[in-house]
């Protein structure tokens, strides 16, 4: 029998298993919090009424037609745009975390054009590629394609010297590690794709910077 | 719950989504908080899933069937271990290697084999080889190009016969 012919055979078992550590239902009701019983409230809400609905958000996109247009500075500075109306930096103690606003595009598959000597591709997904080093150091490359709510946070940013970046004319942000056990970070932010682009390795500030701008869209979805 | 109506196009499907929250919420939070040890993190890792549920509504043909509470609660491990991996500093690990929720063992070498997968690899073996997913379905639902999903299944595949191989069954 081949291992195809064993899977088919098998799997049902294993899921089977899977599913007989779950509890039944009625032994574990979600201990939701008020917040997240909201959205579940305006969700129940708005499928009864989809018109009325479809009204105010057609009327919240007006106002923030009106948003843009009144707000010169907005216009001429895409810094300040992207973070008024689309991405929100906030800090926290020892976490910084990006939080998206806007509505989220189709993002197409983006790789690095280069990557320093000695990385080797290990495995590459649609958002995310990991490269090692001889000695199985990892180095990440990922972005993310921001929807409404959705949040990017770096954590043990106090163990870090945070410096702005320039990608080919993108604003975005170093952090360079103060603990040699943690990766060094960079994020730079897409307003136009509505992308978070990242990378996190051992890599100097150098070649952080060097790979983030040979980051190129290799298949577009449009 | 917005971007949620927005994924969902008609009548039958919303409730088909109403229907589904309804039975499988406790079990959603139940894998997530499992994973997370964290509310918060729990919550907004249901949040996830219920947006790519809401996404792929329409390959969910009965609510109440055991291949679509195998899907629900997949769906809820995979974004679960997202969130997980995210949560620790944009975390460098290979995303194969994290291990999901655990469960008894099944009797059978290939099936406690299967139990035994980095819960990515679990993840896809069980959607394809027990729920029947085609490759094109299986990239809709975890987010992957078809290649990934090829890929992803050889990975898997490779995975197991090592496993198969240390129990003494060669494949």
């Amino acid at each position: 029998m081949n291992l195809e012919d064993l899977l088919y055979e098998n799997a049902p078992a294993a899921r089977d298993a899977l599913l007989s550590a779950l509890p039944p239902e009625e032994d574990c009701p979600p201990n939701f919090s008020p917040g997240f019983r909201r959205r579940l409230r305006r969700l129940t809400h708005r499928q009864r009424h989809p018109v009325l609905f479809r009204t105010l958000r057609q009327a919240a996109a007006c106002f923030l037609a009106l948003l843009v247009l009144g707000g010169a500075y907005l216009g001429a500075d895409s810094r300040a745009r992207a973070g008024f109306l689309r991405w929100v930096r906030q800090v926290y103690q020892t976490q910084i975390v990006y939080r998206f606003a806007g509505e989220a595009a189709e993002s197409g598959v983006y790789r690095p054009g280069w990557v320093p000597e000695g990385y080797t591709l290990a495995e590459a997904w649609n958002d995310t590629v990991l490269y090692n080093d001889p000695s199985g150091r990892n180095l990440v490359f990922d972005y993310t394609l921001m929807q409404s709510g959705t949040a990017l946070s770096i954590q043990d940013a106090d163990k870090a010297i945070i410096k702005s970046a320039d990608i080919n004319g993108v604003s975005g942000e170093l952090y360079l590690s103060t603990d040699a056990s943690l990766p060094n970070v960079l994020i730079w932010l897409d307003e136009d794709a509505e992308l978070v682009f990242g990378i996190t390795g051992f890599l100097d500030e150098s070649d952080m910077l060097h790979m983030a701008e040979s980051v190129y869209l290799a298949n577009s979805t449009n | 719950m917005l971007v949620y109506l927005q994924a969902i196009g008609s009548g039958p499907e919303k409730s088909k989504f109403e229907r589904i929250f309804a039975l499988y919420q406790g079990r959603m939070y139940h894998t997530a908080y499992q994973i997370l040890r964290n509310r918060q993190d729990a919550e907004d890792a249901v949040h996830q899933a219920l947006l790519a549920i809401a996404k792929n509504i329409s390959k969910v043909s009965d609510p109440e069937c055991t291949k679509t509470l195998s899907y629900i609660v997949t769906i809820t491990e995979n974004k679960a271990i997202d969130m997980y991996r995210s949560r620790r500093r944009r975390s460098a690990l290979p995303l194969d290697e994290t291990m999901g929720i655990s469960c008894p063992m099944p009797d059978g070498a290939v099936a406690r084999a299967i139990v035994g997968l980095p819960a990515r690899y679990r993840q896809l073996i069980l959607l394809k080889y027990a729920e029947g997913y085609t490759n094109d379905e299986l990239a809709a639902m975890l987010g992957l190009s078809y290649s990934g999903v090829c890929s992803l299944d050889q990975r898997a595949k490779q995975k197991l016969q090592e496993l198969l191989k240390e129990e003494g069954i060669d494949i």
